[in-house]
């Protein structure tokens, strides 16, 4: 609705003008919320409930593969996620030891109240920012339809903003589906936003509709964890935040287990007999479910060789019973529920304190964005989170973050920000969405990433924190902190490869220890980290002069060293990417006049507008030899221009 | 003053010489329209009376006149080819005239002078790729057919060109998907399943698979090599052994100046010729002797540079040669070859009678690894057959059992070496217990690798490489 129409409306007033408004207080909200305020703009954040903002409608965890890299990252440029994270972290654990540090993996299982608490608390802290309570129903625009204005509320109460950023989670025109019983709600029995992605519709943003769904409660009096399989957290485990790992942050001494049980043959019955009013194969739900975290009986379904899936039992808080069953995530009947919680082992007397469901909402095209989170459609107007396919309170997160630092720069006239896929995985998400789009909840796996031995958990903040500190989000204090860590790194890497040493017993021992051979001559002790099985730590007794260094800066010369060889192949391959990235496609093109071209890489090429050669590759439909096409025809006008 | 280049162009696409028909191609948008003048219909299967108003893909018989005087030149059958359903993609017409040189040089005059240029080497191809026509990897091929100076190189652009390498590296990219997906489901999922996926034994299994088929296609670039690049055979010997005399005799024809005077030959003399069906470029290369004359002793300088890039290296021995000489030489010859290159002895002159040091010379020869002697006649020809038979032999040893597919690209080679090479690594850090991660970013390096001869991988260079190819604009 045009801002100029909006002020006519009846009960309409003008309730705040604001350099940034952000719709939802999600975790994409939050952190563009946070971005804003933190550059010096005056940033309003609304939420439908504020005893819901930073929710954890699903699982009771943050991090986990892939997902603990973003956080990271997001942690690098000068997020919040990581902070509240490590605060409010019950349990943590690094997933993947054991398949190379690449893939290390950090995930925490959070206390789920106090995760609201603290953050909710850190943004009402934050100068610069005010949270309102509010049910947005429209997104105001100039007179022409084409440029953000503002927002306007339920109640008529009009906030003018230089830029909107919206993150609306799956509340958009949501309903939640258990067998038969369909209700018009939000996530956790809240109330759902109504008018909203009808007013992005009729400014010509496309709509689609994505399901997704979420598990049982149960009260931990009522289960038996003796049958069970206890995972424990660990100690040795980084925080997220990097701040808190260079200020020797310490995860909580009395970490909380997890269990894990199988499913039973009765589990499998249960869901069977009961397939027929599963709301997913009746044809109820007709939104489209994500590949990657289904429900049971999606598993049991697609997977008919498998006779049994594992569940792990999450406790949700240190104050409370309630407990999570993760991977038993489902839309059938409340009454199939029972009979499906009560045919896990240790679970066969729980009290269910609610229910799973399916959740059907209203989301955009995303490859009508731009890399910076910018609509195409409506200039000035950014969205982050589910809205643009994605899954997770991660993806969510480091969507708000870019979107929040977008919206600033555009309110400030500054340079957009965008993070590139050899940059870190927020870049691999973000380009995957505005040039690929998704026909289902996008969940960031490592596998996504092509340079993913660069995009490490552990060196985050050298991909990022720069960035951060150019963008202003990361203050000259943390600034120093993280170049000291890289400079000692640097030193002790010289230091390794420069120092000599020769056969000795018990340089001996450590080799025959690892199952190495012996030097022939003398060797550094940078070639000694690099074989297979030695460790930094393994050395200390042939290396008497090593310096104090903090467990991070260890970690870093660690990894650096022993994949030194591989790390130069994968920034070969960064280099040969960043060519294709580098060779601009002019902003006017008209790809009808480019010859040879097929009709169907003309007309999605015509509709995404990449920048460069590089995003248009990745577009579906735009094959290699569409590409060979578009360089030539690059090059000749390149040519002929001068 | 530079004209701005309207896109058409015409040849002679029918070999050069005369011959019974030849046909001249044009191609560009609205050519017909620009021949009209040219043309007189005279019989055709429509009422139409000029060639922009025929239909596509059908002919007509006509007059190709000279549109400055009206004079007829010849009469020709004409096709016409509509856009984008040509060979280039543009409009086409081929002309059908007969093939005596003036009658094609006449009715190019007459394309000339109507602003159709003379095409450049390669254009139609270059025209149909730029037009969305083929990918670069069958214009590659089809350059290849092109310039197939032998019938082998035909053979093998062919099979290259009909897919045959596409085949064998989607087999080999298959394979490394699949492997790849196992390390995926492993490093993403398995945390949640915790069920052993054997991702490390598939990797493995896999790596050593696809090492064998990759390895199997390089190795016929040894072969490969032989074709595109001809096959170096030298000829050696002291002065007046022999050496011109005999490389006349299986080039067929006079390349270098045969006299008696020793030493004639002071440069390295090069004729291309094809023998049983391979390319080669024969090499005369100056006597070996050592020489206080400065231009001769710069051909021996030569000899020596030209057996370092030799495949197969006829030592001549005379009668004059001395055991002492002939093992210098054989030592100098097997010092500077390539390891996989191959030596023979021929005992020339045999007309004139047994080489009085043939046994000692045989002895010292197999001290060095030359287990090949023949004995020949240079001048009377006697036993040259069986010299054309060793250099197709050598060139059959090379072979390798890889089938049909014979690579003939440098470009290729290089490529799949170098993936090859990544492979091997990967290999290594599974071996190394270096990570999934680690192998699966290796395998992902050989894929981009092979994804370039595929046709996968798209490359920033690549407008470059096509604009040195294919010459295009300025």
């Amino acid at each position: 609705m045009r801002l100029t129409e909006a002020e006519n409306r009846k009960h309409a007033y003008i309730a705040g003008e604001y350099d940034v408004a952000v719709v939802g207080a999600g975790h994409a909200g939050c952190e563009a919320a946070h971005a804003c305020a933190k550059l010096g703009l005056k940033t309003v954040l609304f939420t439908l409930h504020l005893d819901s903002l930073a929710n954890l409608p699903c699982n009771p965890s943050i991090g986990g593969t892939a997902k603990g890299q973003i956080v990271r990252e997001i942690d690098a440029l000068g997020g919040i996620m990581g902070k509240v994270a490590d605060e409010c972290a019950i349990q943590m654990r690094m997933l993947n030891r054991s398949k190379g540090p690449a893939v290390f993996s950090p995930r925490a299982q959070m206390d789920r109240s106090r995760y609201h608490v603290v953050m909710k608390h850190v943004l009402e802290d934050l100068p610069g920012l005010d949270i309102r309570q509010a049910h947005i129903t429209d997104l105001l625009t100039d007179d022409s339809l084409s440029q953000a204005a503002g927002v306007m509320t339920e109640s008529g109460a009009i906030y003018k903003a230089g830029a909107v950023v919206i993150c609306s989670g799956t509340y958009m025109q949501s309903r939640t589906i258990r067998g038969e019983v369909i209700i018009e709600s939000g996530p956790d029995g809240l109330p759902r936003s109504e008018g909203l992605s009808d007013s992005l519709k009729e400014l010509g943003i496309p709509i689609l509709r994505f399901k997704t769904g979420t598990p049982v409660r149960v009260n931990s009096r009522s289960v038996d964890l003796s049958v069970m399989t206890r995972q424990d957290g660990e100690t040795d485990c980084p925080p997220f935040s990097f701040d808190n790992e260079m200020n020797g942050f310490g995860l909580p001494e009395d970490q909380i287990p997890c269990w894990s049980v199988w499913t039973t043959p009765e589990t499998r019955e249960v869901i069977k007999n009961n397939m027929d009013r599963s709301p997913l194969y009746s044809g109820v739900i007709k939104g489209i479910g994500p590949r990657y975290c289904p429900s049971i009986e999606d598993k049991f379904a697609r997977f008919a060789d498998k006779d049994r899936h594992q569940i792990f039992v999450e406790p949700m808080g240190r104050d409370t019973n309630e407990m999570y069953l993760q991977g038993f995530s489902t839309s059938l009947p409340e009454d199939v529920q029972i009979q499906m919680v009560h045919s896990l082992p240790g679970l066969e007397k729980a009290v269910i304190q609610r229910s799973a469901y399916a959740i059907e909402y209203d989301l955009i095209d995303s490859t009508t964005l731009r890399p910076t989170l910018e609509s195409r459609i409506v200039s000035g107007l950014f969205t982050a989170g589910q809205i643009n396919g994605s899954s997770g309170y991660e993806e969510a997160a480091g969507q708000g973050i870019v979107a929040g630092i977008n919206a600033a720069m555009k309110v400030l006239m500054r340079e957009p920000v965008i993070i590139n896929r050899s940059q870190g995985y927020i870049g691999v998400l973000i380009d995957d969405l505005v040039t690929k789009g998704t026909n289902e909840p996008y969940r960031m796996m490592t596998s996504r990433a092509e340079y993913r031995l660069f995009l490490r958990q552990d060196n985050a903040d050298s991909r990022l924190t720069p960035v951060g500190h150019e963008i202003g989000l990361i203050d000259d204090e943390r600034f120093a902190l993280f170049e000291k860590k890289i400079s000692s790194a640097g030193k002790e890497k010289e230091r390794l490869k420069n120092t000599h040493i020769g056969p000795t017993d018990t340089l001996q021992e450590i080799l025959d220890k690892a199952g190495s051979e012996s030097p022939k001559s003398g060797v550094s002790l940078a070639s000694l980290i690099k074989r297979p099985g030695i460790t930094y730590e393994a050395l200390a007794p042939v290396d008497p002069e090593r310096p104090a260094l903090d467990e991070a800066v260890i970690r870093l010369v660690e990894t650096d060293l022993k994949y030194e060889g591989y790390l130069k192949l994968e920034l070969e391959k960064i280099e040969k990417f960043s060519k294709l990235e580098s060779v601009m496609i002019p902003a006017d093109i008209d790809y009808s006049a480019v010859r040879g071209l097929r009709i169907e890489a003309m007309q999605k090429l015509d509709r995404i507008r990449p920048e460069n050669v590089g995003r248009a590759s990745r577009i579906s439909g735009v094959s290699p030899a569409d590409c060979e096409v578009l360089l030539v025809y690059i090059e000749q006008h390149r040519r002929s221009g001068k | 003053m530079i004209s701005q280049d309207n896109g058409m162009f015409c040849a002679v696409s029918t070999p050069a010489g005369t011959s019974g028909i030849a046909v001249i191609r044009i191609s560009g948008q609205n050519v017909s329209a620009v021949i009209d003048g040219a043309v007189r219909i005279i019989r055709s299967s429509g009422d139409y009376k000029r060639v922009s108003e025929m239909p596509g893909y059908t002919c007509c018989f006509a007059d190709f006149n000279n549109p400055s005087d009206g004079s007829l030149i010849d009469k020709v059958v004409i096709t016409r080819f509509e856009a984008p359903f040509s060979y280039t993609g543009d409009e086409m017409v081929e002309i059908s005239c007969h093939g005596s040189a003036a009658v094609k040089k006449k009715i190019l005059d007459v394309l000339y002078s109507l602003n159709i240029r003379s095409a450049g080497p390669g254009e139609f191809t270059k025209t149909a790729f730029m037009n969305g026509k083929m990918s670069l990897t069958s214009a590659e091929a089809v350059m290849d057919i092109i310039s197939a100076d032998s019938s082998e190189m035909l053979r093998a652009a062919n099979v290259i060109s009909a897919g045959g390498l596409n085949e064998k590296l989607e087999e080999i990219e298959s394979s490394l998907y699949d492997m790849m997906a196992r390390i995926e489901m492993d490093v993403d999922f398995d945390d949640d399943e915790s069920e052993e996926y054997g991702a490390s034994r598939c990797c493995r299994e896999t790596l050593s698979e696809v090492l064998v088929k990759i390895d199997g296609i390089t190795d016929t670039y040894r072969q490969g090599r032989m074709l595109s690049e001809k096959m170096r055979v030298a000829f050696t010997g002291i002065p007046n052994s022999g050496k011109s005399t005999l490389l006349n005799r299986i080039a067929g024809y006079d390349r270098s100046i045969v006299t008696d005077i020793s030493g004639t030959t002071t440069d390295t003399i090069e004729a291309v010729s094809e023998i049983e069906g391979i390319p080669v470029i024969l090499t005369d290369t100056a006597g070996i002797r050592q020489t206080s004359n400065i231009i001769e002793s710069m051909g021996v300088d030569r000899a020596r540079k030209e057996y370092g890039r030799s495949d197969l290296i006829f030592y001549l021995v005379s009668p004059d040669t001395t055991v002492e000489q002939a093992r210098d030489q054989i030592h100098d010859i097997r010092a500077m070859a390539p390891s996989d290159s191959e030596a023979v002895i021929l005992f020339n002159k045999a007309d004139i009678g047994p080489n009085p040091h043939e046994e000692q010379i045989r002895l010292a020869a197999r001290g060095y690894g030359v287990e090949k002697f023949i004995n020949i006649s240079a001048s009377t020809g006697e036993n040259t057959a069986e010299v054309r038979k060793a250099i197709k032999d050598h060139y059959d040893s090379m072979g390798s059992s890889g089938g049909e597919l014979i690579l003939t690209s440098r470009r290729h080679y290089e490529i799949l070496s170098r993936a090859s090479a990544r492979l091997r690594e990967a290999l290594k850090a599974l071996e190394d217990n270096a990570g999934l991660d680690v192998v699966s970013s290796i395998t992902r390096a050989a894929l981009d690798l092979t994804g370039e001869i595929s046709g996968k991988t798209v490359s920033a260079d690549l407008a470059r490489t096509i604009f040195d190819k294919f010459c295009i604009g300025k």
